[in-house]
């Protein structure tokens, strides 16, 4: 623990020179502006600004991807107040009470109150991240290649449950696209080359960045380019930063949409905008104005921006700790970490646990930034919002060939961002969702080594899998989140409900 | 969406299909006395399993609500979304002749420059008004394409050191 804080405090104290603030500020207000503009995610930003960051020492490339991260998730909420269309996915449920506030000339306020709550939320993800991602680290030390494939499967399996809530199965089925998309090409054990077709380039296997700037970039493009331009709305913003007494009412809310968003972020695959929905749900169900939510509640707009930026440190946690990531701009993180030779996973708490902090310190001083961005210069940042989305979109997708093709400068790279891009939108049209499919392809290589390896231990036995004690209960989670959408399984579950209530009504009764 | 469904599921189907059969006619590598456990077809095959049984799902419940019924009246598209479609594929063909046809074979800038200023100009010209009404629009674009072109270059190439197409 103490030493946990001294790596933090050395890790703060490092980042602190007038050079790396100002790199922490640039990329933060850029962030900003990438999340705000719809068209740009978080994932694109992140992605771009590996590219951008490549020939950078380690840790300040990822101190910037950090500022961008954490900036980008903030940033989707003013395009989501100010023209009811999130800047990112993660601000979906921010625009339900944000724009009924700015129509009633209330943009300022709740510009103010998305701030201080992003704040507020990305302070408790990164006490959260400082405290269980050692624990999680160690833990995961017992794992062996058993326990790799379940927790693959484990992940696939709960990202589509939770990024397909409507239809589970075409969450899995993204999911398990993504997994053979990864089996592409030279495989880990023997060098063979699978599914190549003769091609040179796939032989090599599908790199993460292009298909994920297709995916989030060249496919968002073609999203926002079916619908005409929108307005933003026209309202004077005033007084932004709001009074304490307006937050400490909702301390509660707060806390609870805090934890809420670390722990949704910290599940693998799932994300800021998941986060941000079960925060504003829980928070609508805790209220005493339920009533308000939609129409403009200040509960249900710190909610959702607590529960997002709360995320972003959640999905950083199973990155460092177990080498998985909990979102989609995490998941670029992460190949970043790759790209610059750090190798986060469980070992990581044995080689370098110095990192694990300094990652802590850079969420912290990105949210810093954050805060401070985003109580000042909104006047004029906001008028970005204004440019016309048919001089906007060419200029993204120059940048998507750029940011597909700069790390390893082939032709092919920008080839597959168009493919990604192309499967991307018709995924979206058919409501597939592509956070699995992206999940897959990082977690293929992971669950095709350990699943043969563990088969060549166990000499072709089964019952291993079965047998180990985090095995079972990795396996329990896989088939509960299964079965948990099915009809007959919640019936079971109303029934075992209505028979408690009624033993308890009994009892009370009695006594 | 049952249609698109059912349409979907035929596809995966046939694909799962194709990774199983494939997986199971990879080599095995025998000769190299490998253990069969690990031979390269066994997770492939996995998986194409796995997706086949979840498309038959998908295909099993869009048959039961009626998706296999291609041409039923309501598949006929509204004004708004036929208008959405052509953005759509607009974008997709220029962007495509840009990535594909232009990048790599003519010089970066000069690519940009020409994708920019197209891409502005067909969607914000207006092709029932005047020429001569428009002629801003072709100036703008012509300016926001090269300033834009010119920047990325420099920004990447010089200050970045990053390679570009």
């Amino acid at each position: 623990m103490f030493e946990g804080t001294k790596y933090f405090i050395d890790g703060l104290l490092g980042f602190l020179t007038l050079k790396t603030i100002f790199d922490i500020f640039w990329s933060t207000q850029l962030g900003i502006i990438v999340g705000m503009l719809p068209g740009l995610t978080a994932t694109m930003g992140v992605a771009l600004m590996t590219t951008l960051t490549f020939s950078m020492p380690p840790e300040n490339a990822i101190l910037i991807l950090v500022c961008m991260y954490i900036g980008a998730i903030y940033g989707g909420g003013r395009s989501a107040i100010l023209l009811n269309i999130p800047g990112t996915p993660a601000n979906a449920a921010t625009a339900m009470d944000g724009h009924p506030l700015a129509l009633k000339g209330e943009a300022g306020r709740a510009i103010g109150i998305s701030t201080t709550g992003s704040f507020l939320g990305s302070i408790i993800g990164m006490a959260l991240l400082a405290l269980f991602t050692p624990l999680l680290g160690n833990f995961a030390l017992n794992f062996q290649s058993f326990e790799f494939f379940w927790l693959a499967i484990f992940g696939i399996v709960i990202s589509g449950n939770l990024t397909a809530p409507k239809d589970p199965i075409k969450g899995w089925i993204s999911g398990f696209l993504g997994i053979f998309i990864a089996l592409i090409g030279m495989e880990s054990i023997h060098g063979f080359v699978r599914f190549s077709f003769g091609n040179t380039n796939l032989a090599g296997g599908i790199n993460l960045i292009p298909a994920m700037v297709g995916a989030f970039g060249f496919a968002e493009i073609l999203s926002m380019m079916k619908y005409q331009q929108v307005n933003v709305v026209k309202t004077r913003i005033e007084r932004i930063i709001p009074r304490a007494s307006q937050i400490l009412k909702y301390k509660k809310t707060i806390v609870r949409s805090g934890l809420i968003g670390t722990l949704i972020g910290a599940i693998p695959g799932v994300g800021e905008d998941i986060a941000a929905w079960v925060s504003y749900d829980f928070a609508k169900r805790g209220s005493k104005e339920p009533e308000e939510f939609g129409k403009g509640s200040i509960e249900g707009l710190i909610a959702s921006e607590t529960g997002n930026n709360a995320a972003v440190a959640g999905a950083v946690i199973p990155v460092l700790s177990l080498g998985i990531p909990g979102s989609a701009p995490a998941a670029v993180l992460l190949a970043a970490m790759f790209i610059h030779g750090v190798r986060p996973g469980p070992m990581i708490m044995i080689e370098s646990p110095d990192f694990v902090y300094k990652v802590v310190a850079m969420v912290f001083l990105a949210t810093c930034a954050m805060f401070i961005l985003g109580l000042s210069m909104v006047r004029y940042v906001v008028k970005i919002l204004q440019v016309p989305r048919t001089k906007l979109m060419p200029i993204i997708f120059t940048l998507c060939v750029v940011g597909s093709f700069a790390i390893q400068s082939r032709i092919f790279d920008v080839r597959v961002m168009v493919f990604f891009g192309i499967l991307g939108f018709l995924m979206n049209e058919m409501e597939y969702p592509v956070a699995p499919m992206i999940l897959g392809l990082i977690l293929g290589t992971m669950l095709d080594t350990n699943f043969r390896r563990a088969l060549v231990i166990a000499e072709g036995e089964i019952l291993p899998f079965f047998s180990r004690p985090i095995c079972l209960v990795l396996v329990f989670f896989i088939v509960l989140t299964l079965v948990s959408k099915t009809k007959w399984f919640n019936r079971i579950i109303s029934g075992l409900k209505q028979a408690v209530q009624k033993l308890f009504h009994k009892r009370g009764n009695h006594g | 969406m049952v249609k698109k469904d059912f349409i979907t599921s035929v596809v995966l189907i046939a694909f799962s299909l194709s990774v199983i059969v494939s997986s199971y006619t990879m080599p095995r590598l025998e000769r190299r006395g490998i253990d069969p456990f690990s031979a390269p077809g066994v997770v492939p095959g996995m998986i194409g399993l796995i997706l086949l049984c979840l498309a038959l799902i998908l295909f099993v419940r869009s048959v039961r609500r009626g998706g296999y019924l291609l041409f039923s009246p309501d598949t006929q598209q509204q004004g708004g979304h036929r208008g959405a479609a052509w953005r759509v594929l607009l974008t997709l063909v220029i962007s495509l002749i840009y990535a594909i046809g232009f990048l790599g074979r003519i010089d970066y800038t000069l690519a940009t420059i020409l994708y920019v200023f197209s891409f502005i100009v067909l969607f914000e010209y207006r092709w029932h008004e005047p020429l001569n009404n428009q002629l801003k629009i072709f100036g703008y674009a012509l300016l926001q394409a090269l300033v834009a072109a010119l920047l990325i270059t420099l920004v990447f190439r010089k200050l970045f050191l990053v390679d570009l197409p």
